[in-house]
C-alpha cells in the first residue's frame, strides 16, 4: 500500500483507491493487478486523446490531394519555381513536388507553406526572418524538419514573417518573427532575450512549440494567422491570441498596452475574454489586422483594425480593442470568413459571399471601388441551381471564390498578376479563371499572399459539366486583352 | 487642479499655423486669440481662456530636450472655461499648457519665393523613412506637424544650379502602420519616394500597393524607389531581384540613412525631372553626422551588381511558356 502511494506517476488519487483494494484481495499478484487497474483508470482520457488524434489524421487522409500551381510576382522565391523565375502570369505547376500529394496550403506575405497527406511540411519563399523554418534553398520547396519532423501536421497558417502549424496532438508549433510598425518584434520570450533585448529582437529559424495544452487535457483545434498575429481555438473553447496587438487584433490588449515596451505581454499566447458570451466558440478567422470568432449560436465577434470598416462594424473608425459583436454577420449562418489587407469576405451556408471594407481596385467585387461599412452580398456569385461557392480566399488586395465544380473566380488588384487572368488589369467583379489554365482540372483550394497566389489542383478530376461551357464566355475579355 | 494636460508635440503644430509673431501690442493680442482658437479647436470646441502671464509661468522649464532649437521661447497657459458643465472637471480647474520654441518663432520669417514641391514619402513601417528625412539638419528644425492628417512636413532646402528649391517632404508620422494612407495624404503630391528595407524583403511586399495608391491619386508624377539600410551587413535583397522600378519606369537608389550614403540622389533625380535635366546641386545640404559606415568595397560591389542588372533584360512574364 505504501509502495503504491509513493508511485510518482500516479495521476489520480481516486483512481488509486480501488487498485489498493484489488491489491489486498489478490495477495499473490498485487503489482500486475494494480497495473492493469491503473491502466484502465487512465484510459478514458488517453483513449479520447488517441481518438481525437486519429480523427485528425483521418480527416487529413480523407482530403483529396492535389498538385500545387503558383502565379504572380515571386521576387523572394515565393513561387517556388527556382531563382530564375520571379514572375508568372499563368498558373504554373511546381514540378519539383509534383509527386507529393499536397492536401493543405497557406500563403504568407512572401512565402508559402504546404502540408502533405502524410503530415509533412514543405516551405518555400523569403527566409529573411525565418518564415521557412529551415535553412537551405529558398526558391524551391523543401521539407521542414527539426522538431516537427516526426509529428503529423494537420493544419498550417502563415503571416508576413511567421508560420504556425498544428499537429494531430493539438499542439501548435511556430517559427519566424512577428513585426509591428517599428520593425521586428521577435518571436517569443526566448528570442527576445537571446541577444541584445528588444532592439535586436532575434528570429526563430527552427520549429518551436508555441502552444501545448495537452497537460490540461485540452487540444488546439483551429489556428488562423494573418500579417502579424495568430489566433487559436481549443477544444474546450479557449480563444488564444499572440503576436502584434497594435491595432487590437489580439482582442486582449488595449491601446495603452499595445506599444513596444509590452512585447512579452503580446508575444506570449494568452486567452481572450469575451464578456457576456454564453455560447461556445466554433471557429476563428483572421484578416490582415483583424480577427473574427464564430460562435455556435450563430453570432460573430470581431476585433482589430476597423479604419476601412473591415471588421464590419460601422460608425467606428478606430481600432476595436475589445471583442465586439458584428450585428450584420450574426444570425446569417456564416461558415467562413477571410480577410485581406483592408477588406473581408464572408461565406454563408447557402453559398453566397458577402464582402466589406476598403473598395479600391475592385477588391470587393461589386463592380465599383466604393468602401462598404456593412457586409453586402456579391450578386454575381449566385448561388444558382448548379453553381454555388464552397470556399473563399483573400490575398493582400485580391479575393477568390471557389465553386463546387472546382472553378476559381478572382477579382481585385491585378498589378501582381495574382488574378491568374493574364494581363495586369484590375477586376472589379468576380471573373472566372479559365479552366485551361489548370489543364481543365478542378481546383481544390486557393490561398493567396502579398504578391502571389497558390492553387491546389486535382489532376484526377476534369471539369466537364458547368465549367467547360461557362469558361470561354466569361473569360473572353481577359484572354483577348 | 484635477488634471493637467501637457501638449508637447502640439506646439509644433501651433508653430506651423500661426503666422508671424510680431512685437506690436495689438498684433500680440491677435496672435494670442489665434492660438486660443487653435487650442479650442483641438479640444473639440470647448471654450478656453488664455491666462495672461501668471507669475508662476516663469517657473516652467525653458528646455525639454538638450538642443538649442527646442529651447522654449514662450509658454501659453489656458484654463478650460466651457459653459457646459459636463466638459469641466468635477472639482478644481483644468489647465492646458502649450509652448512655442525659438526655431518655431524664427521659421515663421522665411522667404516665400523659393519654388516648393510636395514630396510624398511612403513605405512600410520601420523602413527608415523618418530617419532618412531627419538627416537634413535645417529641414528637421523647421518641420511642421499637421495633426488633422497625422503628418509631419519637413521642408528640405537644396541649392541647385537653378537657384534654391524646397521639397516639402510629407512623412507619415506612423500612420502607415495601418498599411494604407487616406487620399488626403497624397493629394497634390508632385513627386514621391517609396522606401523599403533591403534587410527584410517582407517590406518589399507592399511596394506595388504603395505605387498603385500613389498613381491613383497623383497620376504621372516622378517616383523614386529607395532600398534603405544598405549599411547592414546581411543584405537580403539582391540587386537583380529589384525589378519593380524597371517595369514601371521608376528610378532606383540604394541608400543608407544612417551613413548618409546617397542621401541627395533621390532629391537630385526628382529635381531634374521637375525642373530641368541639366540641373545639378551646387552645394551639399548640411547633414547629421554619420552613425554607421558603409564598407567601400561593398558599395562598389552593389554598384557593379546594379549596373549589371540594368544591362540584363527583365525576366519577362509576357510570354511565359508552359514549363
Amino acid at each position: 500500500m505504501v509502495e503504491l502511494r509513493k508511485r510518482p506517476n500516479e495521476d489520480d488519487v481516486a483512481a488509486a483507491q480501488p487498485s489498493k483494494r484489488v491489491a489486498v484481495d489478490k495477495g499473490n499478484k498485487p503489482t500486475k493487478a494494480a497495473a492493469t487497474e491503473k491502466h484502465a483508470a487512465i484510459s478514458p482520457a488517453q483513449t479520447a486523446f488517441a481518438a481525437a488524434q486519429k480523427a485528425a489524421r483521418d480527416a487529413i487522409a480523407a482530403l483529396p490531394a492535389g498538385s500545387v500551381f503558383t502565379v504572380g510576382e515571386g521576387d523572394a522565391g515565393q513561387l517556388g519555381l527556382g531563382e530564375e523565375i520571379t514572375s508568372r502570369k499563368k498558373p504554373t505547376p511546381l514540378r519539383s513536388i509534383e509527386n507529393v500529394p499536397i492536401v493543405r496550403m497557406a500563403a504568407g506575405g512572401v512565402h508559402t507553406v504546404a502540408i502533405t497527406a502524410k503530415g509533412q511540411v514543405y516551405s518555400w519563399g523569403c527566409n529573411d526572418e525565418g518564415a521557412l523554418g529551415r535553412s537551405g534553398e529558398e526558391a524551391e520547396p523543401a521539407l521542414v524538419k527539426g522538431l516537427i519532423e516526426n509529428e503529423f501536421i494537420v493544419a498550417v497558417t502563415c503571416g508576413d514573417s511567421h508560420t504556425n502549424v498544428l499537429s494531430d496532438k493539438g499542439v501548435v508549433y511556430g517559427w519566424g518573427t512577428y513585426r509591428d510598425s517599428a520593425g521586428r518584434m521577435g518571436f517569443d520570450f526566448d528570442t527576445l532575450f537571446k541577444e541584445g533585448g528588444a532592439d535586436k529582437a532575434t528570429v526563430q529559424f527552427e520549429p518551436k512549440v508555441v502552444l501545448d495544452y495537452t497537460a490540461k487535457h485540452d487540444r488546439v483545434v483551429r489556428i488562423s494567422a494573418s500579417n502579424n498575429h495568430t489566433i487559436a481555438l481549443t477544444e474546450k473553447g479557449n480563444i488564444v491570441t499572440w503576436g502584434c496587438g497594435e491595432h487590437g487584433q489580439l482582442g486582449r490588449v488595449g491601446s495603452r498596452m499595445s506599444d513596444r515596451s509590452k512585447h512579452l505581454h503580446m508575444l506570449g499566447p494568452a486567452p481572450v475574454l469575451i464578456r457576456r458570451k454564453k455560447a461556445a466558440p466554433k471557429d476563428v478567422f483572421t484578416g490582415g489586422f483583424q480577427s473574427f470568432v464564430l460562435f455556435d449560436d450563430d453570432t460573430v465577434v470581431a476585433f482589430g483594425l476597423n479604419n476601412y470598416y473591415q471588421c464590419g462594424i460601422p460608425d467606428v473608425a478606430d481600432p476595436i480593442y475589445a471583442p465586439t459583436e458584428v450585428p450584420a454577420l450574426s444570425g446569417r449562418q456564416v461558415v467562413s470568413i477571410k480577410g485581406g489587407e483592408h477588406h473581408t469576405l464572408a461565406l454563408l451556408a447557402d453559398g453566397s459571399v458577402l464582402s466589406f471594407g476598403r473598395g479600391d481596385y475592385g477588391r470587393l467585387g461589386h463592380g465599383n471601388n466604393n468602401e462598404l461599412s456593412q457586409p453586402v452580398k456579391i450578386d454575381s456569385l449566385g448561388p444558382s441551381d448548379q453553381v454555388h461557392i464552397d470556399k473563399i480566399a483573400t490575398g493582400g488586395i485580391v479575393s477568390y471564390a471557389l465553386s463546387n465544380h472546382g472553378e476559381v473566380y478572382a477579382w481585385g488588384m491585378g498589378s501582381n498578376y495574382q488574378l491568374a487572368l493574364g494581363p495586369d488589369d484590375d477586376m472589379d467583379t468576380p471573373t472566372l479563371v479559365p479552366a485551361p489554365r489548370f489543364g481543365d482540372n478542378s481546383v481544390l483550394d486557393v490561398v493567396s499572399g502579398g504578391q502571389h497566389t497558390v492553387f491546389l489542383v486535382n489532376y484526377k478530376n476534369k471539369i466537364v459539366a458547368a465549367g467547360a461551357s461557362a469558361a470561354p464566355s466569361v473569360s473572353a475579355t481577359p484572354m483577348q486583352a | 487642479m484635477s488634471r493637467i494636460i501637457f501638449l508637447l508635440q502640439w506646439g509644433w503644430w501651433l508653430a506651423g499655423n500661426t503666422c508671424r509673431i510680431t512685437h506690436t501690442h495689438r498684433q500680440k493680442a491677435a496672435n494670442c486669440s489665434k492660438i486660443r482658437n487653435m487650442v479650442e479647436h483641438f479640444f473639440g470646441g470647448f471654450k478656453m481662456t488664455l491666462l495672461r502671464s501668471p507669475p508662476w509661468v516663469s517657473t516652467l522649464p525653458k528646455c525639454l530636450f538638450p538642443s538649442r532649437s527646442t529651447q522654449i521661447r514662450r509658454w501659453f497657459v489656458f484654463r478650460h472655461s466651457s459653459n457646459r458643465r459636463d466638459c469641466l472637471p468635477k472639482s478644481g480647474i483644468q489647465l492646458t499648457f502649450c509652448f512655442l520654441t525659438f526655431s518655431q518663432f524664427n521659421s515663421t520669417m522665411e522667404n516665400q519665393d523659393i519654388p516648393t514641391f510636395k514630396l510624398v514619402l511612403v513605405g512600410d513601417g520601420s523602413t527608415g523613412k523618418t530617419t532618412f528625412v531627419k538627416r537634413h539638419i535645417s529641414g528637421e528644425f523647421e518641420r511642421k506637424y499637421v495633426a488633422t492628417i497625422g503628418v509631419e512636413v519637413h521642408p528640405l532646402l537644396f541649392h541647385t544650379s537653378f537657384g534654391a528649391i524646397k521639397f516639402n517632404v510629407w512623412d507619415t508620422a506612423g500612420q502607415e502602420k495601418f498599411g494604407g494612407l487616406r487620399d488626403g495624404y497624397y493629394i497634390q503630391g508632385q513627386c514621391a519616394v517609396i522606401m523599403f528595407d533591403v534587410t527584410a524583403r517582407v517590406t518589399y511586399k507592399n511596394v506595388p500597393n504603395w505605387y498603385r495608391d500613389l498613381t491613383r491619386v497623383c497620376e504621372h508624377i516622378p517616383i523614386v524607389l529607395c532600398g534603405n539600410k544598405v549599411d547592414v551587413k546581411d543584405r537580403k535583397v539582391k540587386a537583380k531581384t529589384i525589378t519593380f522600378h524597371r517595369k514601371k519606369n521608376l528610378q532606383y537608389y540604394d541608400i543608407s540613412a544612417k551613413s548618409n550614403y546617397n542621401f541627395e540622389k533621390p532629391f537630385l533625380w526628382l529635381a531634374k525631372k521637375l525642373i530641368d535635366p541639366s540641373l545639378e546641386f551646387v552645394s551639399m545640404p548640411a547633414l547629421k553626422p554619420v552613425e554607421a559606415t558603409v564598407d567601400p568595397a561593398l558599395i562598389q560591389q552593389y554598384e557593379a551588381e546594379l549596373e549589371e542588372a540594368r544591362n540584363t533584360a527583365i525576366p519577362d512574364a509576357d510570354d511565359d511558356e508552359d514549363i
